[in-house]
Formats: structure tokens, sequence, C-alpha cells
């Protein structure tokens, strides 16, 4: 299935069917339905940056033909049967903010709104649990969580523009997953409507039997719509300490992660930057080194190198890619981020062992401005795709994961793989004792629009195809969605795909349940 | 643009807030009160600037469905507090409200709402002059309530009126109290009309150094909006200003016993950058008693759903902001705010709220009643 790309002007007044098909939804959700033709364009994209980039230049992906915003799971339930009656696609939607097309229509149907299911029902403080429908925006329920003195410790840089059950539908991590765990990790039970229209309420880790929560969630709206999670708090930290380390080369800062994580101990942060990434992660950073006089000269080292290579990064960027990939190769040296949360006695003794592991590998101590700078900054990155598409350049990130003996494999064989095509940075992020999610950042433009969007997808077919030849999975947290669907069918091979499509046709048997994601349907 | 309703903007700032919205993931959609009570993503910020874009790019005219997106904001700004770009959502969105008035798409409720303003020279249906004579209009009165207070709490003038008095500084409503300050024209997207209603009101000022502005929407708007299409104006004192700073001297009084919470306003807070004043004066009338505030709040303070036009084009959305907003404040308390349009709006929520100069007027023993 390919989307289809319409030009904004196209997009007019509802026909006859679609205004009937939103009376028909207004009246199962009290009200809340239209095919009013701004809503119409609102809904036919999320943070997939392909849609992006044409949004741009006024094209949009084929708009649902309505959408709804029921208020609980009975009016939901009421949707799913009204459409299984139909045979009407239901396209789930939380905030949006997917990056792989997961939200799009694509062969029209109804749009599902949760947004109006986002209230925190309750928090448990004796055991640490809260739970919360699935429309409520992350950074909304971060705010009432502290409220409480608790906190979700899920950080992904989307906070301020996704929900709960995003999180949970599309497998999310965030930025503090190696202390916290992904959002997997954390969910004690859910609450789901299947495309049967049956409620199904799941609990993780049951005692016999197989774990229900985990096979929803990731499932990206294919089977059910997740209505409401409890999930497991952390406290509100009482410390925490930044770190930062200089090394040598990227395989040291790789190495000084594993042997961390390997001794048991647990940052909530590791971020290690590949040398350009270092350089853009540091820039800016002059001010911070003149008040961390101590270890003014590590970090100045790195900066040292930023202006040029910045200047010539967006230069390259707009159309010479394997030139800068070029130039960053000359680069070595790697930024590691390291913060530490919780107890002060426990943050210190865990700063000061990994501070010595990094030592072991030739780490330079770089004080902790760089680390508390990351953290003041850590959601500024999303800003910065703006001004890149304003540019006329598309910008996208591919996070990957693979276990220790693959990681630094993988990062060769990508960069390898885009550096005819587009510029190419990364930083590894998410660290896990077997190993690590890959996080890389790619842009690119080319003479025309439709060029740019054929460089857009020869980056990621390269890119994916690169990753998974060298032995990554085909996603760490942003999901599947529309655009790695036929990647995850690699991933699984025939028998998983049997029994994605078993699963698949018990909790959706009519199919009408956001087709074409997962590599699932799309003949409703 | 011609007439076509496709007219792309010639300012390069508001050519490049529409573009950078447009390729944003919504970072600050969580802190817009219309998309928060809506729940809908065509009044995110991102998609009521994407309007904008769609303008810019010649893809879509200005008609009605895009008319009905860029109303529904109540120019709180709180989106550019957390916008690194700095992008003005508000006065971006009222530059498509002007395209919307010029294609003749502009919802009705507008159209009903300049008409009255043409006729009665502000948004309310009674004389304000009648009303500014009532409350004790003065040749050399300094004060200016604001429309919504004379029209609509006039109680809240005489409190504002009695409580200065007690701080040594008596005031008379000032015969400039007869005009509206335009305000709703520019919210509106009647920038023409905007611009002559405020060059009349600065005519009639002429010889008027300064006025004592208690209606923190006025205030914006004489020292903000007014400069911004030329116009020079009086100096705007801010009534929480002058009492706040007198209050120290003028410390005899009973503490009032109210379970308080105060909303910051957000022309007030935001607009013009006034966060401890009130709060001042509030601590005082309680005697020093601590009130509660919403965990977001001074430059991250949540909206009544009162600004802009919002309550003329999206009442129910403006009445759900309102609710949400008395609910951050707490289920129970009397929310105290120093905006009249703010106060209405949390009384149309079925809140209880009571006036900052009603509140200080009770503790000297001068509150005019209801």
């Amino acid at each position: 299935m390919t989307p289809e790309f319409v030009r904004i002007a196209s997009v007019i007044e509802p026909s006859e069917s679609q205004r009937a098909l939103a009376s028909d939804l207004a009246r199962l959700c009290d009200g809340r339905a239209s095919a009013g033709s701004q809503d119409r364009i609102a809904y036919a994209r999320d943070l997939w940056p392909k849609a992006t980039y044409w949004a741009g230049l006024g094209k949009v992906p084929r708009p649902p033909d309505a959408i709804c915003w029921p208020r609980d799971e009975k009016q939901l339930a009421n949707v799913v049967a009204f459409a299984r009656a139909r045979k009407i696609p239901l396209i789930p939607f939380g905030a949006g903010s997917g990056v792989c097309g997961g939200a799009i229509a694509l062969t029209g149907g109804i749009t599902v709104d949760l947004k109006r299911m986002d209230r925190l029902r309750s928090v448990d403080h004796a055991s640490r649990l809260f739970t919360a429908q699935g429309g409520i925006i992350g950074e909304n329920l971060e705010r009432e969580l502290a409220a409480h003195g608790l906190s979700l410790g899920h950080f992904p840089s989307s906070i301020y523009c996704s929900t709960l059950g995003g999180w949970l539908a599309a497998r999310s991590a965030g930025q503090l997953s190696t202390k916290y765990g992904k959002i997997e990790d954390m969910c004690q039970s859910l609450t789901a409507v299947l495309g049967t229209g049956e409620l199904v309420k799941v609990r993780a880790r049951p005692s016999n039997g197989p774990d229900f929560t985990q096979l929803l969630i990731g499932s990206e709206g294919t089977l059910g719509f997740i209505t409401e999670a409890t999930m497991f708090a952390v406290p509100q930290p009482a410390t925490r300490a930044y770190r930062a380390v200089r090394f040598r080369t990227l395989e040291a800062g790789a190495e000084a992660i594993r042997r961390i994580l390997r001794d048991g101990l647990r940052p909530a942060v590791v971020r290690l930057y590949d040398p350009f990434d270092t350089v853009i992660a540091g820039k800016g950073k002059t001010k911070f080194a003149a008040t961390d006089e101590h270890h003014r000269d590590g970090i100045q080292v790195i900066q040292e190198r930023a202006p040029l290579a910045a200047k010539l990064a967006v230069r390259a960027a707009l159309g010479k890619p394997a030139a800068l990939n070029r130039l960053a190769d000359l680069l070595r040296e790697c930024l590691l981020i390291l913060v530490f949360e919780g107890d002060a006695d426990l943050c210190s003794a865990e700063d000061e062992q990994a501070l010595i592991l990094c030592r072991e590998l030739g780490g330079v101590d770089l004080g902790a401005a760089p680390a508390r700078h990351w953290m003041e900054q850590r959601y500024a990155v999303s800003y910065k795709q703006s001004k890149m598409f304003a540019a006329g350049a598309f910008a996208d990130t591919m996070e990957v994961c693979a276990t220790w003996d693959k990681v630094l494999p993988v990062y060769r064989a990508v960069r390898q793989a885009v550096s005819p095509l587009g510029f190419i940075m990364a930083h590894l992020s998410h660290a896990y004792v077997e190993g690590c999610s890959l996080y890389f950042t790619f842009s690119a433009t080319a003479p025309s629009p439709e060029e740019v969007v054929e460089r857009y997808d020869a980056v990621w077919r390269e890119a994916l195809g690169a990753a998974m030849a060298a032995g990554a999975t085909v996603s760490h947290h942003h999901g599947v969605g529309f655009s790695k669907a036929g990647r995850l069918h690699e991933e699984l091979g025939s028998p998983g795909v049997n029994l994605l499509r078993a699963l698949k046709r018990t909790c959706d048997p009519d199919g009408i349940l956001n087709p074409g994601k997962l590599g699932l349907g799309g003949e409703a | 643009m011609s007439h076509d309703g496709m007219r792309p903007s010639s300012d390069p700032r508001r050519q490049r807030e529409y573009a950078y919205c447009t390729a944003c993931p919504k970072l600050c959609r969580f802190s817009c009160p219309v998309s928060e009570a809506e729940r809908r993503e065509t009044v995110t910020p991102w998609g009521k600037m994407e309007v904008g874009h769609q303008l810019e790019t010649r893809q879509r005219p200005m008609d009605a469905a895009s008319a009905e997106a860029v109303y529904a904001c109540s120019d709180c700004g709180r989106c550019t507090e957390h916008c690194k770009h700095g992008n003005e959502v508000a006065p971006a969105l009222v530059a498509l409200r002007a395209e919307a008035v010029r294609a003749g798409v502009a919802p009705e409720s507008i159209t009903k709402l300049v008409d009255r303003f043409a006729s009665h020279g502000s948004p309310f249906p009674t004389s304000l002059r009648q009303a500014a004579q009532k409350a004790g209009m003065r040749d050399d009165g300094t004060y200016f309530p604001g429309c919504t207070a004379l029209a609509k709490q006039p109680n809240l003038v005489d409190d504002a009126r009695a409580a200065s008095e007690a701080v040594g500084m008596p005031l008379a409503v000032s015969p400039l109290a007869s005009r509206c300050c335009g305000y709703p024209l520019w919210a509106a997207g009647h920038l023409q009309a905007f611009r002559a209603h405020a060059e009349g009101f600065a005519e009639a000022a002429r010889e008027v150094p300064s006025l004592v502005v208690g209606d923190p929407g006025c205030a914006y708007t004489l020292s903000v909006l007014y400069p911004q299409v030329g116009v020079r104006t009086p100096e705007v004192r801010l009534w929480v200003d002058e009492v706040a700073r007198r209050l120290p001297e003028h410390a005899g009084g009973k503490p009032v016993e109210l379970d308080a919470a105060y909303h910051d306003p957000c022309h007030l807070g935001r607009g013009l950058g006034r966060y401890e004043a009130p709060r001042a004066i509030l601590q005082h009338a309680l005697g020093g008693k601590p009130f509660a505030e919403a965990n977001d709040a001074r430059n991250d303070a949540g909206c009544s759903g009162g600004g802009g036009v919002l309550p003329r084009t999206h009442p129910e959305t403006s009445v759900e902001i309102a609710r949400r907003q008395g609910e951050a404040l707490g289920e129970r308390a009397t929310i105290v705010t120093a905006c009249p349009a703010a106060r209405r709006m949390f009384e149309k929520a079925g809140r209880k709220s009571l006036a900052l100069e009603t509140v200080l007027a009770r503790f000297f023993g001068r509150e005019s009643g209801d």
C-alpha cells in the first residue's frame, strides 16, 4: 500500500457521504464528530517527516472521511460496532506525534481521536501506581503526577505532544530508559477496546499464561484502542549527578557504556555522541565552559572544531552530503553524557565508579556542565526540524537497537550506506546490559521537491537495510507505523508474520483497525 | 493577493512563523487552552498556524472552515512561552483574521460584534458614557476601569475606587472611560477599524498625561497594541502597581476570611509581566494568609478563556477553558483575579470569583456590595 498525497487545495467541503458519516458519528459521540475540510486536513498526517515535507509544499496524505471524539469506552465500542457493520477503516489517533505514518488514514475512513479520554484517574501512593486514560498528553500527565510527588520516569522528546496511549501503542522509550525501562516495562495493566468492540483489561506479568499487555503494547492501533493503563510511577528524584566524559574514539566510549552497565551501574541518562554529533551537541557550550574552569580544556578541544564544521554541515546537507560526511570522518573525539538520579549517596557513588571505568578507557572528565546543559535543553532538538524543512531540506531520525557485539558494525554500516545520499550523524543512548539504541539523524536536499522525496526514500531504504543486515532491530522506540512495515515483516520472518496475522484476525476480524500499519490489512 | 482569498503576508516574520509552526511537532500544544479544551488538532497552534501557511503557499483560500480555526484562540500567549522560535501565534492569527474579514468569511458572531461596536462604541449594548458618569466620572479623573467592568461589573469600579482611596490614592473615573480601548476590534481582525479607533482614542486623550488602568486587557491594548499601529497614548499606569506600591504604608484593615486562589490574567502576566503586584495585594488583603495557586502559574499560567474574541466565536470552548482553569485552581476556592473578563468566565463556568479590587475594598471595610 502506497500513501497517496493530495493537494490541500483539493480537500474541499465534505461530500454528502462524508457529511452523513460525520452525522452518524456525532450521534454516537455526543455531537463530537466532523467532516469539515480543515479538520480533515489537520488529521491527514501525523509527524512522519515525509508528510511534513509535503505539507510545506501544500500536500497531505489522503485525509480521513470523518473524525470523531468518543468520550469513553462505551462510545468507542459503539463507534467500532458502527464501523464493523459498514467495513469502514478506523484510525486511532492520540496526539499525532508519530514519525512513521502510524496515524495516517491511507485509505480514508474514520479517524478516532482519543484525547477526550485524558484523565489521571487515580494515584496509589502505597503501591506507587497510577491509572490514567490513554488520551492524556505526556507533559500534562507528568505535571499532574508531580503534584503528587511522583514522576513518570518516562521522558520521550515528544512528551509535550504525545499521549500515554500513543506511547504504549508504539513501544515508546524515554530519555531515562536506562534506569526506568521502556514504556512496556512500566505498565502494570491496560484496558483496550478491540476491533471486535470488546473491552478487555489485561494485566502484565500474570502468574500464569501469556502476558497479553505485551501483545497490545506495540500493536499501533491494529488490534485495539488502548484506552487506559495502570502504570508504575517513580519518585521525584531527590538529587542528580551529572557527568560528561570525552573519549578519543566512539569505540572507547561505547566500551565504557558497556562496562558501566555490565558492572551494575544504572545511570538514568546515557548518551554517547559520535564525532559530528559531538560537535553539534557541544555548540553553544562556551558559557558553561567558563563557569566550569577546571574542565574548560576538555570541552573546548571538541568545540574548537565546531564553527567551520557546523557551517559546512548546513551547506553540505543542502547538496553535497558525501563531502561533509568525509569531513566528519576526520573528527574523532566523542562526548559521553551520564546522569544519575535518586538517592544522593548512591548517585555520588555510581558517578564516581562510572568515572573510574571511563578513565580506564582513556576518558577525560569534562565535569558536570555539559550534562547539565543537555538536561536543561533536552527537548530543544525537536524545535530544530522546522528550520530544516523551511530551508527546503528534510531531516529525519532512525532509531534501531543492537546487542553490544553489533553496535559498532551497525553504526559503520549505516554511515557507509547513507553517506553518498545525505548527511548523517548518530548517538548511542537507551543503553542496557545487552546492548543499546543507535539513533541516527540524517538530512539532505535535492534540486526539486520530487527529487527530495526520492532522496528521502533512498536514504531510508539504504539506512534501514544496512542496519538490519548488520544485525539491528527494525526500531527501538519510534514504532513501525506505515513507513517501516515491510521491514518489520523481514524481522519477524514468515512464522512471526503468520502469528501476527492470526492475532489480527482474532482481535480485528473485519480488518478495519489502522489498515496498512505493521504491514497488516488495508483491504477494508 | 487580490480578492481571491489567498493573499500572502508581506511580513517575513509572519511567513516564517507560519512555516515553522507547520513543520513543528506541535511542541506547544499542551499549553494551548483551546486545543486542550476541544482536543482537536485543527485548533492546536500548529493547526491554526497551518492555515497561514496554506495561504502563504497559495494552496487554499481563506474560507469559513479556515476562519473558524484562526478565531479559535484566546490570545493568552502561553504557546509563545513554550516556543523556542519565539513565534507569536496570537498576533499571527489576528493577521489571518484580517484576511478572513477581507474575504468575507469571518464568523457571524464577529460581524455582530463589529456592528455593535459601530453602534455603541464598545462590545456591550450599553452606553459607556452613562456607565462612566454613574461610576463618578470627573473631567480630571484618571481612572480607566475598562468597558467590561463599567458595563458588567460596576461594583468592581466602586471597589477599585474605594480601595484606592484607602491607600491614599483617590481616583475618579476618566472621561476617556466612556470609550472602549478597541481591543475587540483588534482581536476580531478588523485592523483598519482598530487603527481608526485607536487614533480617535489618542486624539481624545491628547491632553491626558497618564491613566490608571484597571483592566489588564485595556492596559495591554493601550501600551502594546496601540504603538504597533503607530498610535501614542497617555502613559499607562496599572492599578495593581499603583496600589501595591502604596499598600505597605496603609496597613490598617481587617484580614479577609477567604479560601482564595489567585488566577494570573494572561494580559497582566505574560502580556505586561506583572506577577508580584497582584499577589502582594491579595496577600495583604488576606492578612498574610496563604492563598492557593494552580500548579501552572505566572508565565505558565492557564487561561480563563475570556481573551481574544473566543467567548463570541467559541462560547462553549471558552467556558470549558474556564472550567478547566477553575479545576486547576482548586475545586472549592474562590477565584480571585485582576481581570474582569476572567471573572466573568469563571462565573459562567459555575465558580465563585471575586475581583482583586473587591477583596482589597473588603479588607478596608469599603466593599460596595453586590
